[in-house]
């Protein structure tokens, strides 16, 4: 498309010869450029004249010429860039064993897995002291005052799938265990 | 050019600030590591400069400044963590680290207030302790190390400490039988004696 339009101009270059070709200016020719829809091109219309022959010496190509590459990127130094050793996944090193739960952790930070489980430890235990507390009760209300301050709260269909957050909430993978080695299969 | 080297200001201060409110309410929060380092830092100085001025209008503007949520943190302050940290010189919080975040893998760390009610590496502690006692195997030295870190050699906090143990081994490991994938620690030729210092080879376990 782009080199069919371009042959007139190459050949107007050439042959030195003035020729003032018109060019719509208008959002129509950059799309019919790279849209490859030529027939939106409206040559009819009124347009701005550009007189190649003084533009010539300039450094202007009216983005006719662009850059690109030489050569097509040939299948192995495509698979190289791709398959880089430096973007390869590297082993993990640094790591031990959970003193608590026995399955492999980073060295230097706690198991996740054990750290909820504290986490949750920790929630019961604010938990139960807050019900040991005796709460204020909040007023009862009459029904149709109740209605009326609550009347937003509708339980709706899709809030069933919000409650379930298993579904969508992102959750760390259990990492393996270490495992006694049989001896009696030696 | 930096006209300022380690002041916050802006957003992060804002920030901060709120991180402080909710770790003095909670005792203990999970962020990212950097600005776990500024909760950790900015938390001793809140605690100093109550030890030394109290509620004098000169204190009560530091806290304007560094808190929010002002009459119940500058109240939890003044009834709980004064007390508490009175026989400390400062260190009256902690860091430790966690995996990467999923989504984003920042890298992650909880900080904890220490003697405080949610302190991670004391229950730690307290876990292992347990899971030695039910299999019946001897406590190894890392674990004696932290243990004497975290009760710092009081008898208060070694009864604690005890009343810890006897709590996980109820919740975690009631059953000596069932508790999976912890035999005993392999230990490595030149780690010290400390079982698991470096991940053991396949031929050791
Ligand atoms: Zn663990």
């Amino acid at each position: 498309m782009a080199l069919q339009l371009t042959k007139p101009f190459v050949a107007a270059l050439s042959a030195q010869i003035p020729v003032a070709v018109s060019v719509t200016l208008a959002p129509g020719l950059l799309g019919g450029l790279f849209g490859g829809a030529q027939h939106d091109l409206d040559l009819e219309t009124p347009s701005r004249e550009v007189d190649l022959e003084q533009h010539k010496h300039e450094d202007c190509d009216h983005g006719i010429v662009y850059a690109v590459p030489k050569k097509k990127v040939s299948y192995g130094q495509k698979r190289k860039r791709f398959l880089a050793d430096t973007k390869a996944l590297k082993p993990l090193t640094n790591l031990n064993r959970c003193p608590a739960c026995g399955h492999v952790k980073r060295m230097h930070t706690l198991c996740m897995h054990c750290f909820y489980e504290l986490r949750s430890f920790f929630a019961k235990k604010t938990r139960d002291a807050e019900s040991l507390v005796d709460k204020k009760q909040p007023p009862t209300l009459p029904a149709h005052d109740e209605a009326f301050i609550y009347k937003n709260k509708i339980d709706r269909p899709h809030y069933d799938k919000l409650k379930d957050t298993a579904s969508y909430v992102l959750k760390y993978p259990r990492s393996q265990v270490y495992k006694k080695k049989d001896k009696s299969r030696d | 050019m930096v006209k300022y080297i380690n002041r916050i200001v802006g957003k992060d201060a804002i920030r901060l600030n709120k991180m402080m409110t909710s770790f003095i309410e909670h005792e203990s929060i999970v962020t990212t590591r950097k600005h776990a380092k500024r909760v950790v830092e900015r938390f001793d100085q809140i605690v100093n400069t109550a030890k030394r001025q109290g509620v004098t209008p000169d204190a009560y503007r530091v806290y304007q400044k560094t808190l929010n949520d002002l009459p119940n943190s500058v109240k939890k302050i003044q009834e709980i963590l004064l007390p508490r940290y009175q026989s400390r010189n400062g260190g009256y919080a902690r860091m430790l680290r966690l995996e990467p975040r999923l989504g984003d893998n920042a890298p992650q760390a909880v900080v904890e207030m220490v003697d405080g009610n949610k302190e991670y590496k004391f229950w730690m502690a307290a876990r292992v302790v347990a899971r030695l006692r039910q299999q019946g195997l001897p406590v190894d030295s890392k674990t004696k190390a932290q243990v004497q870190q975290v009760t710092q050699g009081s008898p208060e906090r070694a009864d604690k400490f005890e009343e810890a143990v006897k709590e996980m081994t109820e919740r975690f490991y009631p059953v000596p039988e069932k508790i999976q994938g912890s035999g005993p620690l392999p230990k490595k030729a030149g780690s010290g004696g400390k079982g698991y210092k470096h991940c053991p080879p396949p031929k050791m376990l």
